[in-house]
């Protein structure tokens, strides 16, 4: 016969957890009792068995019954007492070990039995009692109360007496209890439930920390020594520590400890601490063997300030909160997952068995609850008076150097909080003595005697004497030696003498890489001035945003060509006016204080900040470049970086005043080109440049090359790279790794790659140089000890002034050095940690390290995992949550017009003005001369009237919403004839259907609906390639309208764009901010636009199969008016006006749209794929010119949409959302990973390569393969340049530089519209980033440069260097052969003429 | 002086915790050297408190000083 009862819902908790992990014996409870003494054998056994006959908990086994998990009393005990001789064996000892370590990792067979239970024989008097439990039937406790109970029986029995059974109380009797308690205990479950739902974040120490769901586990024991228990046990009476029991205090102690070991290494604040309660709240259930223990949660925070006084009364209170909410069938699964620190304090004490020594062993199984990172057990169970604590620790949590840290740093924790309760838990210093003087002494024992210049001008002034005929400065066949150069830079300083330059100025310089440059630079340091570098290859934006963050300038040096740039006064430096006689150095009183050059950089929030470098560190960085890297002898230095960016700075002037030589490479942007010359040439010792630079030419053979160093900087240098370098050179260059962002003068940290020392993904970055020093600091300002992520913090005579012109960021970023008083040192924002070589290893910047679905990824790591596949190159991984595209600023809305900080490539300025605004506002003059008055379309009508030979004047495209209708109104009061066109595109609304019946038969004019069966296939179309349906759509409509126009004889069509649309679709800036604007121009190339946007083969004009437009006639007989171009009218006035005409009503269903109801598709498949509302744009537009108010287009923005019917229409023509966006949590980040590769590789294919590296959820969901990293004109990649690359699109095919002078020019030019640094002669256009807005300028300045026309559809046909350079040729010797233009481009197009 | 306060707290005390022991417990007497109240009869007494004079007692006042004689409890009471 058999009992079965219900699980408790503790026990059924269990029972989950192991069903998730079947294979795992993660509830195993294996306890060896070794018993010293002359055991009865036999007497043991029969003591186990009348136990095992009187506890229902001995015969519970758990089976499925009728598909409901119950525990199966069996009648008869079924384990038997296992005996084991090992005294036979030659170990006894370890053969015991190895015994445990099998058998305690069996797995139970639930329907059978639930313990194991064995008695081995080491030796004569010494034995050992194997105990193991699932824990469904035990806790500590338990285990315990059975001891006890065979014990008393054995001795009873040894006394003679006869025991068949004894008096057990039930598990059953207490399930019953379980289920009545439950019933009342609300207020208690209220309280759980609410902790469940408020969880702290997860707190990570080091750099581990997550489980991944594994359940392996390994045990790390320390027993507490005398002295550290002797001052526990008097902290333990200490009042404010001493509770209402020894073991209360000793919990809440450990408890407190825990969690200060916690909140001192972690990452939060705020921790939660899992902790079992016994929960044996009557005698009979302290008697009674079973699982009994509940899991709670105690929450604990740091708050500024905290003591271990203060935290311990936290941990208290806390306790006391439990316990008041402790009832049985408490605990929970929700509450469970919130948790991953456990910790137990065991107060089971074993008493000698049968009057012997007993030595309770309490083993470990190797695995545990598959939340737990790591659970903290402390017991005494010998009864020796000292706390033993087994630290089990998650194996894919903690490495095992992070198992040895935690427990030191435990150890370290708890000296110090015993030792001083009072003393701030912020302030427990976490390094050794020896940690210390070697990685914070000795690592930043950096002095060396100060330079014995003040500024950077005398030390070239100086070598000028030394060396007054050494070459300084040479491009091509012109070179300057010291005193030549010397003698025109004192020419030039005259000049800005002259002009007011002196001490304290600012000075931009423009100039492109020439001697006149270096001439520049040294003239305006000569005045005791600071110079500001301008690149003129930069977009004159830039320029001009440094400009009005400099204010006035006292004048801007430059050259001859770039003069016109500028508003304020210029000195140009002409080439051919350097060879000037000798003329001493200008008197000036600078010091090392005194400013050496403001250097703008971009930061994250995109908008350009000038970092002021003063001379002294500038002195202090070159001294120790020249004694590093030339130790004092003559080099030649490779310039062709930007001056605008710090790089440059050591290539400019360690050679000037080491007596060396600059080597200037001209601009020409061919950067591949440029570097592969350099590494040609053998003329150059030294290059510094960016690993990005080094990508490019990663495969030449250097084997031969003169260069003998390469000083690497700007971006994270991947050993991958380096070693490729290494072998390509067969090791005979020297690679320096030089750290250091422009805040800390160029550089501040150095480390030369060595090839069989540096494994790891990164290049290490080395130590500090001189006079500078590092300190990796964790969030309360510690040093961090080795293991624990810290920020870098750069000290030393390098930082710089601050930031011009900020000085609240300044305050913020530049604090006084903690360690040096009166010094200052410079927040990095880069993050590092120690290795346990006591090497520094740089781990990014704070803000690349994301959080996807709550697991902290370290991107680098990423990024080392993919270029562990063979034929990936390089690698840039980026992190995108799926609402936000760039970094938002400070603002979040614009505040003039409304538009979101989510739209993509907008900044804001300081006073919440987005970058659109303030361009509009300097060409709002401009623009305004594209507009028209409504008379000059009247004028055109009345033309139009006298023109027309059928039987209509104009056909006009009505969409049924308000603005066509406003439109149509006018057009027939202006007595034209109208045929109206409409595209049923399968979702006009039937409202809107009415709204143009109605309309159309009241005015009197002819309607003609056009549709095609194409349309649906035409939608998804546009919603992959653009997401959004309307691109699509409007293809269609001008199409059909123009075909339909055609039939008709009729010549104009009027377009009711509204004017926000204009300038969404095809008015930029560049077409107003030209040199020669011209209205004329602005239609030319917009019709020609039209007309090769026409001619584009897509599923538009597959579907369509027109062919008007392959010939170039198609648009030619046919004008497109936009009526809005003409006439200026404000929301609020159609919506008056289409009132009171009272015909036309607004449908109810078409949501934002007022025709269409397809139109939400297109608003929802944008935000989710683009991450932001395609009508922000066109809407800021709106506001911009008044047509809206900046409150209407915010609020038309939050419309809510109906998703369940943007369902359906997806289904119905056949859209599906691509997986990425298909993730609907708040929190979804996503990386996608860009990658140059030898071959084309598909996604599927890497992911299936990085399983083997990274956890499924932080492999990268998107992989864009690209023929060459995109880098801005810092030289390091252009991050902006990859995050735009269109959905969809990817730069396939290899790289190739353009051949030949014209392919150059046009590459050229093809850069400098673009912004984009490197250009091959088969990039498509498009794949650039090039719209045809862009397209329309460069076609201008192609045109300009060759003095031809460049027809637009020529552009669209051939959108590649190499295929315009080809058309450009041929037109060229057209003009020659004196053919017309259109015949040349006919025979280009392949028609014949 | 002696209270309703001290009264109703001895009585409750010496009938829950230590019906066993010979003698009455004094005001003075440790309530937790001697093993009459421990965390247990803690929460017993935190309940009776709160239903006899409508006290709840919060988890950060739960402490030894405030429990540790009968006195101390009812100073505690007092204070609040």
């Amino acid at each position: 016969m058999m009992r079965t009862i219900e699980l408790t819902p503790g026990q059924a908790l269990m029972w989950l957890g192991q069903t998730l992990n079947t294979d795992a014996p993660l509830y195993n409870m294996p306890f060896v009792f070794m018993i010293d003494g002359a055991l009865d054998p036999v007497v043991f056994e029969h003591a186990f068995d009348v136990v095992v006959r009187s506890s229902d908990t001995l015969r519970a086994t758990i089976r499925e019954i009728d598909g409901e998990v119950r525990q199966v009393i069996l009648d008869t005990s079924v384990g038997e007492l296992e005996r084991v001789d090992l005294s036979t064996s030659d170990d006894p000892e370890a053969a015991l070990r190895e015994w445990v370590a099998r058998q305690q990792v069996r797995l139970f067979q639930y329907d059978v039995c639930l313990y194991h239970s064995a008695l081995l024989k080491v030796r004569d008097e010494r034995w050992a009692w194997f105990f193991s439990q699932h824990h469904t039937v035990t806790d500590g406790w338990s285990v315990q109360v059975v001891y006890q109970r065979v014990n008393e029986v054995y001795t009873r029995l040894l006394n003679g007496e006869a025991i068949d059974t004894i008096d057990v109380p039930t598990y059953a009797a207490y399930v019953r209890h379980v289920a009545e308690a439950s019933a009342q205990a609300r207020d208690v479950d209220q309280f759980w439930a609410e902790r469940a739902a408020n969880a702290p974040p997860q707190l990570r120490v080091y750099r581990g920390g997550d489980t991944a769901g594994t359940t392996a586990a390994v045990r790390e024991i320390v027993v507490l020594d005398e002295g550290r228990m002797s001052r526990l046990r008097a902290l333990a009476m200490q009042p404010g520590f001493r509770s209402f029991s020894p073991d209360l205090t000793y919990a809440n102690l450990f408890n407190a400890l825990f969690a200060a070991f916690l909140l001192r290494l972690g990452d939060h604040d705020r921790v939660r601490i899992g902790v079992p309660y016994a929960n044996r709240s009557t005698p009979e259930f302290r008697a009674t063997p079973g699982l009994f223990i509940e899991m709670l949660a105690l929450d604990l925070a740091h708050h500024p300030g905290e003591t271990f006084a203060s935290l311990y009364k936290q941990a208290a209170a806390e306790n006391i909160r439990a316990m008041q909410h402790l009832q049985p069938g408490v605990g929970r699964a929700e509450l469970n997952r919130t948790y991953a620190y456990v910790l137990n304090f065991i107060t089971a004490r074993f008493a000698a068995f049968g009057g012997m020594a007993v030595e309770p062993r309490w083993t470990h199984a190797g695995h545990g609850d598959a939340a737990h990172a790591l659970r903290l057990q402390v017991h005494d169970m010998t009864g020796l008076g000292a706390f033993e604590l087994n630290f089990d620790f998650n194996v894919h949590a903690f490495s095992p150097a992070d198992r040895a840290r935690a427990v030191h740093h435990f150890l370290m924790v708890f000296d110090a909080c015993v030792a001083a309760p009072e003393g701030e838990i912020a302030h427990i210093d976490l390094l050794t003595p020896d940690e210390r003087r070697r990685m914070f002494e000795a690592f930043n024992a950096t002095q060396q005697p100060p330079p014995a210049a003040q500024t950077v001008v005398e030390l070239f002034e100086a070598r000028v004497k030394r060396t007054p005929e050494r070459i300084a400065a040479v491009l091509d066949e012109r070179s300057l030696t010291f005193r030549s150069l010397n003698n025109a830079a004192n020419q030039l300083a005259a000049r800005l003498q002259e002009a007011g330059v002196g001490a304290g100025a600012l000075v931009p310089v423009c100039m492109e890489h020439s001697l006149e440059l270096i001439v520049a630079l040294l003239a305006v340091l000569k005045t005791g001035a600071a110079y500001v570098p301008l690149d003129p290859l930069h977009p004159p934006a830039r320029a001009r945003v440094i400009l009005q963050d400099l204010g006035s300038a006292a004048c801007i040096v430059t050259q001859p060509q770039f003069a016109q740039r500028f508003d304020a006064p210029t000195i140009t430096v002409a080439a051919d006016a350097l060879a000037v006689p000798d003329l001493p150095n200008p008197t000036r009183s600078v010091t090392k204080d005194d400013l050496a050059y403001i250097i703008y950089t971009s930061g994250t929030t995109g908008i350009p900040k000038g970092v002021m470098v003063e001379h002294g560190g500038l002195v202090n960085y070159l001294s120790w470049a020249v004694r590093f890297y030339t130790g004092g002898a003559p080099m030649t230095f490779a310039f062709f970086s930007s001056i605008a960016f710090d790089l440059t700075v050591t290539t400019l002037f360690a050679p000037l005043i080491s007596g060396g030589t600059i080597h200037i490479y001209p601009d020409g942007g061919k950067l591949g080109t440029v570097i592969r010359d350099v590494i040609a040439e053998d003329r150059v010792d030294i290059v510094k440049l960016t690993p990005s630079h080094m990508a490019l030419v990663r495969d030449l053979d250097l084997s031969q090359t003169y260069i003998k160093q390469l000083i690497v900087g700007g971006e994270d240098f991947k050993t991958s790279l380096a070693h490729a370098f290494h072998e390509n050179s067969r090791g005979r260059l020297l690679q320096h790794n030089e750290y250091g962002p422009t805040e800390a003068t160029v550089a501040c940290m150095i480390h030369t790659y060595n090839p069989s020392t540096d494994r790891g993904g990164s290049v290490p970055i080395g130590v500090p140089s001189d006079n500078m020093r590092v300190y990796v600091l964790d969030r309360f300002g510690m040093p961090v000890p080795p293991g624990v992520v810290g920020e870098m913090m750069l000290a030393g005579a390098n930082v710089a002034r601050g930031y011009f012109n900020r000085p609240e960021l300044t305050q913020q970023r530049f604090q006084p050095d903690p360690f040096v008083p009166g010094a200052r040192m410079y927040r990095s924002g880069d993050l590092a940690c120690w290795t346990d070589h006591g090497q520094l290893e740089f781990l990014g910047r704070a803000d690349q390290q994301v959080k996807i679905g709550g697991v902290r990824v370290e991107l680098g790591e990423v990024e080392a995992a993919l270029l562990s596949h063979p034929a990936i190159r390089d690698v840039v991984v980026e992190a995108q949550s799926s609402a936000v595209r760039s970094a938002p600023a400070a603002h979040s809305e614009c505040r003039r017009c409304g538009l979101s900080a989510s739209y993509p490539g907008v900044q804001f300025d300081d006073t919440g003005l987005c970058s659109l605004c303030r361009a509009y506002d300097g060409y709002k003059d401009r623009a305004a001369q594209y507009f028209k008055p409504l008379p000059e379309f009247e004028a055109l009508a009345e033309r139009i009237k006298t023109q027309a030979t059928g039987q209509y004047d104009v056909l006009a495209l009505l969409s049924g919403g308000k603005d066509s209708t406003y439109m149509l109104y006018r057009l027939v009061q202006m007595g034209l004839r109208v045929l109206t066109f409409t595209l049923d595109n399968g979702y006009i609304s039937q409202f809107a259907k009415d709204n143009i019946r109605r309309v159309t038969e009241a005015l009197g004019v002819d309607h003609v609906y056009g549709a095609t069966p194409g349309m649906n296939a035409i939608f998804v179309d546009s919603l992959h390639q653009f997401a959004n349906v309307c691109n699509g759509c409007f293809k269609t409509i001008y199409t059909l309208a123009a075909q339909l126009a055609r039939e008709k004889g009729i010549a104009t069509i009027v377009t009711g764009l509204s004017r926000g649309q204009f300038f969404e679709t095809r008015l930029t800036e560049e077409l107003f901010t030209q040199p020669h604007f011209s209205v004329e121009d602005i239609d030319a190339g917009i019709a020609q636009m039209r007309a090769a946007y026409h001619r584009q083969d897509d599923v538009v004009s597959r579907s369509l199969q027109v062919d008007m437009f392959r010939d170039q006639g198609g648009f030619d007989d046919i004008t497109f008016l936009d009526f809005y171009r003409y006439c200026d009218v404000d929301l609020r006035e159609v919506y008056s006006f289409l009132e009171t005409a009272g015909l036309w009503q607004r449908p109810p269903d078409t949501g934002r749209s007022t025709n269409c109801l397809i139109n939400d598709v297109g608003i929802f498949v944008h935000k989710r794929r683009r991450g932001f509302h395609n009508y922000a744009l066109p809407y800021s537009w709106d506001v911009r010119l008044g047509h809206k108010t900046r409150e209407e287009a915010v609020d038309e923005l939050n419309d809510d949409i109906d998703h369940a019917r943007v369902t359906q229409i997806m289904n119905e023509i056949g859209y599906e959302l691509p997986v990425e966006a298909q993730d609907v949590s708040t929190d979804s980040t996503r990386l996608t990973a860009y990658f140059v590769a030898d071959s084309p590789i598909t996604g599927d294919a890497i992911r299936e390569h990085l399983r083997d590296y990274l956890p499924e959820t932080i492999l990268p969901t998107r992989f864009v393969q690209v023929a060459a990293m995109p880098l801005a004109l810092s030289g390091k990649v252009d991050r902006d340049a990859l995050r735009n690359l269109k959905d969809g699109q990817t730069l396939t095919g290899t790289y190739e530089a353009p051949l030949g002078e014209v392919e150059e020019t046009i590459a050229d030019i093809w850069r400098t519209v673009l912004g984009v640094e490197r250009v091959g002669r088969h990039d498509n256009f498009a794949s650039l980033g090039g719209t045809s807005l862009p397209a329309v300028r460069i076609a201008a300045r192609i045109g300009a440069t060759y003095d031809l026309k460049l027809p637009l559809n020529i552009f669209f046909a051939s959108p590649t260097v190499a295929g315009l350079a080809n058309a450009v040729e041929q037109l060229v010797m057209a003009e020659i052969a004196r053919l017309s233009d259109e015949e040349v481009a006919a025979q280009l197009l392949g028609e014949s003429p | 002086m002696i209270t309703e306060t001290h009264n109703a707290l001895q009585e409750f005390i010496q009938t829950r915790f230590a019906s066993g022991m010979a003698q009455t417990i004094g005001f003075e007497d440790d309530l937790l050297m001697s093993g009459v109240l421990d965390s247990l009869n803690v929460m017993s007494l935190l309940a009776f408190m709160q239903q006899r004079f409508d006290v709840k007692v919060p988890a950060e006042d739960v402490i030894y000083e405030h429990f540790v004689t009968i006195n101390a409890i009812v100073n505690y009471l007092e204070s609040r």
